[in-house]
């Protein structure tokens, strides 16, 4: 058994780049949260945190930095840092849906708001027999309280290094780590002596290995206690928040008291490396070891929770009832359960002995590692002295329980640390290569597509993606990218740093800043579970970092295989790519992207290869792609065309496949795409992918964005577009003519439009929509006038056309269109004149009305603002902004604006409109909801009472009936009856919990009525509501624009698809 | 129980009283002000109760007591992270903000709001300060503007806040001051202004003159005895973030018995100087809670 060798490769489980060295305290690096710490040394900075539980062991919430006192060796100190950690317990059970795929996108986006587990299953203290009891227990954890967002590693304590789970939140993956837990503990040091063999693990000895199986338990014992200590100098990286090391083990019996020397032990101490007792026992080293373990917990803020799996089954030790107990052997269970407690109780831990039902130990361990408070303080000199500190925590309130670690040793003055002498500090970007959870700063995306690669190895395309705006480039900026991949063993496999320097120059800059940057990479990769880290540092020295969890397939195993599934779409395409593929250039349109969420205006382009065998050669492989709705259901299927160039004469054997696929017939929502390879001749699928995706619903700015991402269009294959689309519009093709048109570049299109023949009418529609096209492009990149200036043209052309009779619902959702790009100018009265003209010309009045209505009522709320503005910076630009507007005021905003008859007249048109779309469709709820408001806007309380109580009782939308309980609030407040506002604005409240106003609506109403504490409350309530991230109902009402996106798209799918 | 209304509408300081200073007797009606004196912008010290003439509701008060004390700050910052300040402008104000935090003295205390379509507590008063830095670095701009919520939340934050005791409240709200999106209408927070005994100053990033809907954020600022102070540059921005704390700092605490027991409802608020020279800035008023119910 070669010790040395085991703790090295569990380090090189953890972090791989630092696996030789034991991590200096001293060089504590941020692993957390983006922010570098402002302190130096580790030392000067003692960080302790105190779960705080009342007499039923609750955790205690609310306490502040008040309430604690905090001692070291006595004397209080000042608490320099409070933080509170408060985590959601309760996960509930994850929705059983059918489609519960994995996302194969890994992203740092979402700061790391999770619980960190290390678990170390002490196989060597486990009895065989005792094995299946650890991982049921051991299990229990995993799945009952792992909550979706914490992560946690299994480490064995054994040498079998490929059993072991560096961090994750795969619950699978972990399960399957505990369940290599064989056991094979010596037994029982008594059992050995009475019977001279011994009972398990260790096999038969003979008498005369009496000794040697002493030496054995002690080098067992010290390497649990090391194994422990190593993980715990480990976790120093992660600071500012509670590590939990959740030790699985029947305790360490090794009797560190008894050091009457054992005949025989001479000749083991001989040959135990590093042993210096030489003729007694080996009790000191062992204490020794379990010194240092608490030490490296108590320093580095690690909790360890020893856990029995025996339960109460305690009778015996674990041995078979038959044999009889015998007095030591209580003894031996003595002290195993006195190692737990001790662990525990220095650590700040708990030790779960002596249980049945882990359950409720599990539960108060999660609940240690979700409510707590962080305190961190300077202690007055700089202690580098060796010795031990206590610390205490207090906290003056009666019936409550303070548990924090006891003290911490520090390494004395002239220790230096091995690893900075060895190596130098670690970069910032090996720390968060290392760092167990995803570090977020740097926003990245990143993904993985496994592809057959040269030998036996698997060649794997990596995607990383920054989002928009978040780089900040200078001109000429490098970026860093540092990859690592673990394989099941523990073994980094592949660790690299990349330097990307972008090229100089305001164009890529602008690129960059306004669509986030892609830098692909290829990495060999030995087939097996395989963990993914990428690090990046941007140009300013931000650092993010990403674990994504792998199976690299074995390519070379069945008859069929298929690669992973290699995606862009329309959208993708305008992020531009830092680092290309060169063997995917051909093969996809752009490049392969990490984008999962489209708009339905998008088109997914997907490349799979499929790999053949002897037995069924590439040409007989049929692959389809399906896309099915969260329920399972099948929404389309697409058969993927080989390509001329399929078999690449590199791989002979292979077949690469491509399809698109549009989103325009999915309604928004979550998806799953697969793509199955199977032989032609039968029908049995042989290899499959599964890619879940989202479709988001459109909005005015992803209508700009497809229709201006004309980048695609000739590596799309669409060439020639102009003449195409006005050949296609020659033979009323619309739909093939709209994507000729959207994918041209304007200069074709302005070229087009000057040669198109006016007299031709099926030439006029090509032209009308060539406008609409422009000037959809001309507001996605600001050009206001010019907007304006094509949508006349398009509208003065669309008039000649004889389309009307034709197809109402196009042209009314044309006039839709092109009324919503007026707004965005705020162009009133034009937006209104071409709702007009839609809705005499269409067919779709309810939706229409419903816009002209949004038109006016926006209107009416922008009134307030006094005078025309030419500029897009100043205040009243970003007002209009955030009424989904994004242009500047054009004609009809001035100072009448602020005219009280323009004011009623708007509302009074607003309220015509609404009813007028409730006519056309009386189940528009929307519309009966924004009539309801326009109501009390005019002062008419009674019928807009009626109205909004009708959306109550109606509405099965929960954003409608909480609006509508706010309307009537409102509509109270203004009639002085507080007790009727209470009343709507709670039952709001109930059903949106996580929304402001009614929360301030009511403290507000408490305040005027002099409840001054009530008013607190609600303020209090309100800092612990749940916070959602969804958009607020009421801010998006407000931006009417919005509201108008779904009428929109009949229309979009026609011009954009 | 009238006194106990005065003491909560005015935000006087029993309750506090036994931990920090000043000492109050417990039992006395006693109105709290906050005054800035200064001269050609530069603070007057050395002056006196005897220096200052305070009359409420038109009587004159005789003043109690006058302090230069340096009582530790409890600050609410409120931040406007709206798409008014998307881009380079919010990571100026980001600048601005970790220099406030930096000015802090390990007694004052922050909590910090960020406003766009909702209105979020980036970090309350009890979270470390390096956590409220974090998290700033994590905000982002974008959405409408919600200010009046976020102001009556301001309030209510300062009150909620029992630890902070004796320590003088001081809301700083960086806005262009447009609101967009609040539930309350400005008036709500004009009233809500006059009710709190807390100064609030408002830094307007912009620059620009205010447009139509800002007038009632410098209403609230006027009513609660603070300022608003446009900042002209990035630089000003981040000098005139730390400026409010050296004004609070150099605020003169005044207190005074009313005479005849507080009537309900607003009471204007006059002060000024005698034997001495100097631009005199305090709340106009405070407000008597009308039913008694107050807090304790």
């Amino acid at each position: 058994m070669n010790r040395r060798q085991l703790v090295g490769t569990i380090l090189a489980l953890l972090c791989v780049s630092l696996s030789a060295q034991q991590p200096a305290p001293a060089t504590v690096q941020p692993a957390v949260r983006g922010q570098p710490p402002t302190f130096k040394l580790a030392v000067n900075f003692i960080e302790v945190d105190a779960v705080v539980t009342d007499a039923s062991g609750s955790p205690v919430r609310g306490l502040t930095k008040n309430d604690f006192r905090l001692l070291e060796d006595g004397k209080p100190q000042d608490i320099s840092s409070f933080s509170i950690v408060d985590l959601p317990v309760d996960f509930g059970q994850p929705p059983a849906t059918k489609t519960a795929v994995t996302s194969d996108v890994a992203s740092n986006a979402e700061p790391f708001e999770g619980r960190l587990y290390l678990m170390v299953i002490d196989d060597a203290h486990t009895q065989p027999d005792q094995a299946q009891r650890l991982r049921a227990a051991a299990r229990l954890f995993v799945e009952r309280d792992l909550g979706p967002n914490d992560r946690m590693a299994v480490i064995h304590d054994a040498d079998s290094p490929d059993t072991n789970q560096p961090f994750t939140s795969d619950k699978p993956r972990l399960l399957a780590a505990i369940d290599k837990t064989s056991g094979h503990s010596l037994g029982s040091a008594t059992l050995n002596t009475m019977n001279g063999t011994s009972g398990s693990g260790g096999g038969s000895r003979a008498p005369e290995d009496v000794d040697s199986f002493d030496a054995q338990q002690a080098r067992d014992a010290r390497a649990a206690y090391g194994t422990l200590q190593r993980v715990a100098d480990w976790l120093a990286r992660v600071s500012n928040r509670r590590k939990a090391i959740l030790f699985i083990s029947e305790g360490i019996d090794y009797d560190i008291q008894n050091v009457v020397p054992n005949p025989g032990a001479t000749a083991l101490a001989r040959i135990e490396p590093g042993a210096n007792i030489a003729n007694v026992r080996s009790a000191g080293a062992v204490m020794d070891a379990m010194t240092g373990a608490i030490d490296a917990a108590t320093r580095n803020n690690v909790a360890i929770y020893g856990i029995d799996p025996r339960g109460l089954a305690n009778d015996g030790g674990g041995m078979d009832i038959e044999q009889g107990p015998h007095p030591s052997l209580g003894n031996e269970d003595q002290l195993g359960q006195a190692s737990l407690r001790t662990l525990s109780g220095q650590t700040g831990g708990l030790a779960v002995i002596g249980r049945n039902d882990f359950s409720a130990a599990y539960r108060r361990i999660a609940s240690d590692n979700s409510s707590y408070y962080v305190l961190a303080y300077y202690p007055g000199d700089s202690k580098r002295d060796g010795k031990f500190h206590k610390i205490e925590v207090h906290v003056d309130r009666p019936g409550l329980t303070v548990r924090a670690r006891r003290g911490y040793t520090v390494p004395k003055r002239d220790e230096k640390p091995a690893a900075v002498a060895a190596r130098g500090a670690p970069s910032d970007l090996e720390a968060a290569l290392a760092s167990p959870i995803p570090v977020s700063g740097l926003t990245m995306d990143v993904f993985a597509v496994p592809f057959k690669g040269a030998a036996s190895d698997t060649s794997v395309l990596i995607g990383t993606e920054f989002h928009a705006g978040d780089l900040h480039l200078t001109g000429g900026d490098t970026i860093q990218l540092a990859y690592e991949a673990i394989d099941s063993a523990g073994r980094s496999v592949v660790n690299h740093v990349e330097t990307i320097t972008l090229p100089p120059g305001t164009d890529v800059k602008a690129r960059v800043e306004q669509n986030g940057l892609r830098l692909l990479e290829r990495l060999n990769l030995p087939p097996g579970p395989c963990q993914l880290r990428v690090a990046a540092r941007d140009p300013d020295g931000r650092i993010g970092s990403v674990i994504s969890e792998l199976a690299i397939p074995d390519f070379n195993k069945g008859p069929i295989e298929l690669s992973g599934v290699a995606l862009t779409s329309t959208t993708a395409s305008r992020m531009p790519t830092g680092k290309v593929d060169d063997a995917l250039r051909s093969s996809l349109p752009a490049a392969p992207s990490a984008l999962r969420v489209f708009p339905q205006t998008d088109t997914i382009a997907l490349y799979a290869e499929a790999y053949a065998s002897a037995a069924s050669p590439a040409r007989e492989i049929e692959v389809s792609a399906a896309v099915t709705d969260a329920a399972g259901k099948r929404m389309l299927e697409r058969q993927l065309t080989g390509d001329a160039a399929a078999e690449p004469s590199t791989h002979p054997g292979t077949a690469a496949f491509g399809a698109r696929v549009p989103m325009a017939d999915l309604s928004p929502g979550p998806y799953v795409l697969t793509v199955t390879a199977k032989p032609r001749a039968d029908g049995t699928a042989a290899a499959s992918r599964q890619v879940p995706f989202t479709v988001s619903a459109l909005t005015v700015s992803t209508v700009a964005t497809s229709t201006s991402s004309v980048a695609v269009g000739p590596c799309c294959g669409v060439k020639g577009s102009y003449e195409a689309a006005v050949r296609a519009f020659a033979h009323g093709d619309r739909t093939s003519a709209s994507i000729a048109i959207v994918r041209a570049p304007a200069s074709q299109l302005q070229h087009a439009l000057s040669s198109v023949d006016a007299r031709d009418p099926r030439l006029l529609e090509a032209a009308a929509t060539m406008h609409l096209v422009l000037a959809a492009r001309a507001l996605e990149s600001e050009r206001y006038d010019d907007m304006s200036r094509q949508l006349t043209s398009s509208d003065a052309v669309f008039q000649r056309l004889r389309i009307p009779e034709e197809d109402p619902a196009f042209v009314g959702n044309w006039y839709l269109a092109s009324a919503v790009m007026q707004m965005n100018v705020v162009d009133v009265t034009a937006a209104a004149a071409l709702t007009e003209r839609g809705i005499k010309g269409g067919t779709a009045a309810a939706d229409v009305r419903l816009a002209q209505g949004i038109v006016l009522e926006t209107a009416v709320h922008l009134s307030g603002v006094q005078s025309v503005i030419p500029c897009t910076s100043c205040p009243a630009a970003s007002l209009l902004r955030s009424y989904g507007i994004r242009g500047m005021f054009r004609r009809s905003l001035g100072p009448e604006w602020s005219d009280q008859r323009q004011r009623t007249a708007q509302l009074s048109e607003a309220e015509t409109a609404y009813r007028q779309s409730l006519e056309a469709d009386a189940t528009m709820a929307e519309a009966r909801l924004r009539l309801g408001r326009t109501l009390l806007l005019e002062g008419n309380a009674r019928d807009a009472r009626i109205e909004l109580e009708h959306v109550v009782n109606d509405a099965g939308d929960a954003r409608l009936s909480y609006l509508a309980h706010l309307f009537l609030a409102d509509l109270f407040e203004r009639a002085k009856d507080s007790d009727g506002a209470i009343r709507e604005y709670s039952a709001a409240l109930l059903i949106s919990p996580s929304s402001r106003e009614a929360y301030v609506g009511l403290s507000n109403l408490a305040l005027l009525a002099g409840d001054d504490r009530r008013a607190r409350d609600y303020v209090q309530q309100w800092t612990r509501r749940p916070t959602a991230t969804i958009v607020d109902p009421w801010s998006a009402y407000l931006r009417g624009l919005d509201q108008l996106e779904p009428a929109l798209q009949h229309l979009l799918r026609i011009i954009s698809q | 129980m009238k006194f106990v209304a005065v003491l909560a509408a005015a935000g006087i300081v029993t309750g506090a009283a036994r931990m920090q200073q000043p000492q109050f007797k417990a039992g006395v009606d006693v109105v709290r002000v906050d005054v800035s004196v200064t001269d050609h912008g530069k603070p007057v010290r050395n002056l006196t109760g005897a220096n200052f003439v305070v009359t409420d509701n038109g009587t004159s008060e005789p003043v109690a007591s006058v302090t230069l004390e340096r009582l530790p700050l409890r600050v609410v910052l409120v931040l406007d992270t709206s798409a008014s300040v998307e881009g380079s402008a919010m990571a100026t104000l980001l600048d601005a903000s970790r220099g406030l935090v930096g000015a802090l003295k390990p007694t004052d205390r922050i909590a910090v709001l960020a406003v766009s379509d909702d209105v979020k507590l980036v970090t309350g008063f009890d979270a470390a300060r390096s956590a409220a830095l974090d998290t700033l670095a994590r905000v982002r701009a974008g959405g409408s503007t919600s200010l009046y919520d976020a102001l009556q939340v301001a309030f209510e934050l300062v009150q909620l806040d029992e630890a902070g005791g004796g320590a003088r409240p001081l809301i700083i709200v960086c806005t262009d001051g447009l609101d967009t999106a609040s539930w309350l209408s400005g008036d709500d927070a004009v009233q809500a202004a006059r009710r709190a005994d807390v100064v609030v100053h408002v830094i307007d990033p912009s620059g620009s003159p205010a447009y139509g809907l800002a007038k009632h954020i410098d209403t609230v600022a006027q009513v609660s005895g603070g300022h608003t102070w446009p900042a002209t540059s990035e630089r000003d921005l981040k000098e005139l973030f730390t400026a409010t704390l050296t004004e609070m700092r150099d605020r003169y605490l005044l207190t005074f018995s009313p005479q005849t027991p507080a009537r309900e409802g607003w009471h204007d608020l006059k002060v000024t100087l005698k034997n001495a020279h100097g631009d005199v800035l305090a709340r106009p008023g405070y407000y008597v809670a009308n039913n008694g119910k107050g807090h304790g």
